[in-house]
């Protein structure tokens, strides 16, 4: 193999050799591509199901609809206030679902934090936050104080029970309430919800 | 009888109809029938405590004279031991009625539980989780790296059972805790609400070679979204236990005048009778070919989606078709199921 390369190098880096050997390489290249698509469709199961994920008929109306959606994502900033902020993952699911101006802290110790003062949405937990200044009403304290000093800012009550709260006036003050086993949908829905209202 | 109060030896309210204010008059009272100036009605007053062995009873009325106003306040502190017996049969009621629900409760996350934790322990068996403690992280990545493909169908059983149990703690929050509990309706869209319940779903669907065609829609409905999706868990539950093997299912949406919006569901499944048609969407009952395949449960799906559906100020019917088919004497007929809701804005 190798003598006969060197006996026929000038005729293999000719034109048409060039030519040849480029054809050569790209059969063998779409042989290789075209198995493997085989291969992956033989892997997958025959049954195509159709579900429209919205596509939407007006490209270029849905082009804005992603550049709005993604401005609104990067530019939204949310905190958290939690007292268990590292075990609970709603911070990490909103980033990785691109709200990546979100934050978490384990409590609020001054109103006038630039953390808070930074946010447009503030997430405060009702049990467990707002200890120190807020002893009884804890979160739902914090919340109130929070939307009378910043009313432009969306505050939203979250706990694993909201029900035994059910009728303090702060839930009325504040922008919203979630449980917190809602779904991210639900959470992301309402920060549209309220940012867009904005 | 203005103000009474009857308290039983170990401080128990037996019935009590006290303000705020009278609270102090009843701390403060040590007389059978004195007379007061009372600052919250601004008149006078007649008040008086009983103590025996039993119980303390405390009457405050406008009684003009001691010796009438003596005999009540004698006769309510009789009426105790009548009292009592009626109180502890109405708490006993009570209590009948809330065990059930709570016992349903935890019945249905036992089991959701039961089958999370064997899921887990069918990739890695609990034996060799707690023998290989020191290396258990080196451990769990080399079997989760070898079983690709049972992880990800664990995955996805794992997320429905999530979605399952918090569909029991959704009924329990707004249904059987408080009937008066108030709903959070939003405007969202449909088409999200169903695929967030509906693709845990994808893989059983598969499974039994199931081809799924949803449509397109872009409209919005006004729901409470944690009630909804207890009735589109139990909808897409059902067709993926009932519907024919290797068949279709259509699911589309349908503009009903300016208010309403219709979520179809159709598909081959399992026959229901003429007579039957009613029945099955009541609490308990299972449809008879149902029951044959040895495939129904407790009869609540139907039951629960059409209670979800109403609280949304929506309507669930079905429309179902005659036999079809049958196969390995089980009769499929074409059924379609429909979930009108409230048009959002």
């Amino acid at each position: 193999m190798i003598n006969l390369v060197k006996e026929h190098y000038q005729w293999f880096f000719g034109g048409s050799g060039v030519l040849l050997i480029s054809a050569l390489f790209f059969l063998v290249k779409k042989f290789f591509s075209t198995k493997k698509v085989q291969s992956q469709m033989q892997n997958q199961t025959n049954i195509t199901n159709e579900i429209h994920t919205n596509t939407h008929d007006e490209v270029k109306e849905k082009n804005e609809e992603i550049s709005n959606d993604d401005n609104l994502k990067a530019l939204t900033k949310i905190l958290f206030v939690d007292d268990n902020h590292k075990e609970y993952k709603m911070v990490s699911i909103l980033k990785k679902s691109g709200w990546i101006n979100t934050k978490s802290v384990k409590d609020i110790l001054d109103l006038d934090d630039a953390t808070v003062q930074d946010a447009d949405i503030i997430f405060v937990d009702i049990n467990g936050v707002g200890t120190v200044f807020f002893k009884k009403d804890q979160g739902l304290g914090l919340a109130s104080a929070l939307k009378k000093k910043y009313p432009k800012k969306k505050i939203i009550i979250y706990s694993a029970e909201i029900k035994g709260d059910r009728f303090n006036p702060v839930l009325r003050e504040v922008d919203g309430c979630l449980y917190k086993d809602a779904d991210p949908y639900q959470f992301t829905s309402l920060i549209e919800e309220l940012m867009i209202k904005k | 009888m203005k103000h009474f109060y009857i308290i039983d030896k170990n401080g128990n309210d037996v019935v009590k109809n006290l303000t705020g204010h009278c609270v102090d008059c009843f701390k403060s009272c040590n007389s059978v029938g004195r007379t007061v100036e009372c600052s919250l009605y601004k008149q006078q007053f007649r008040y008086g405590k009983i103590t025996n062995s039993k119980s303390i009873t405390f009457l405050c009325d406008t009684t003009k004279t001691t010796k009438l106003f003596r005999e009540k306040l004698e006769a309510l502190s009789y009426a105790y031991y009548d009292l009592v017996i009626a109180k502890e049969e109405i708490e006993q009621k009570i209590k009948i009625v809330e065990q059930k629900k709570v016992n349903r409760l935890i019945h249905n996350l036992s089991s959701i539980n039961a089958h999370n934790l064997q899921s887990i322990y069918d990739i890695i068996p609990q034996e060799q989780l707690s023998s290989n403690w020191q290396n258990q992280n080196v451990h769990i990545e080399k079997e989760i790296k070898r079983n690709t493909d049972k992880i990800a169908k664990a995955f996805l059983q794992l997320e429905k059972n999530a979605i399952r149990a918090r569909s029991e703690f959704s009924v329990y929050r707004k249904l059987d805790r408080d009937e008066k509990s108030e709903l959070d309706f939003k405007s969202l869209k449909i088409h999200s609400v169903l695929l967030n319940v509906f693709h845990t779903f994808f893989y059983d669907f598969l499974n039994i070679k199931v081809y799924i065609n949803i449509s397109e829609y872009f409209g919005k409905v006004k729901i409470d979204y944690e009630t909804i999706q207890v009735a589109l868990y139990h909808l897409i539950e059902n067709a993926a236990k009932y519907i024919k093997k290797g068949s279709h299912f259509s699911i589309w949406f349908e503009e009903d005048n300016q208010s309403f919006v219709k979520v179809n569901f159709k598909m081959t499944s399992i026959f229901v009778a003429p007579d039957e048609r009613k029945s099955i969407f009541e609490e308990g009952v299972s449809g008879s070919i149902a029951k044959k395949i040895k495939k129904s449960g407790d009869g609540i799906g139907m039951w629960r989606i059409g209670q979800m559906v109403k609280l949304n100020n929506g309507e669930f019917f079905a429309s179902f078709g005659d036999k079809t088919e049958n196969i390995n004497g089980c009769d499929y007929a074409e059924n379609t199921f429909t979930l009108v809701l409230m048009k959002g804005v």
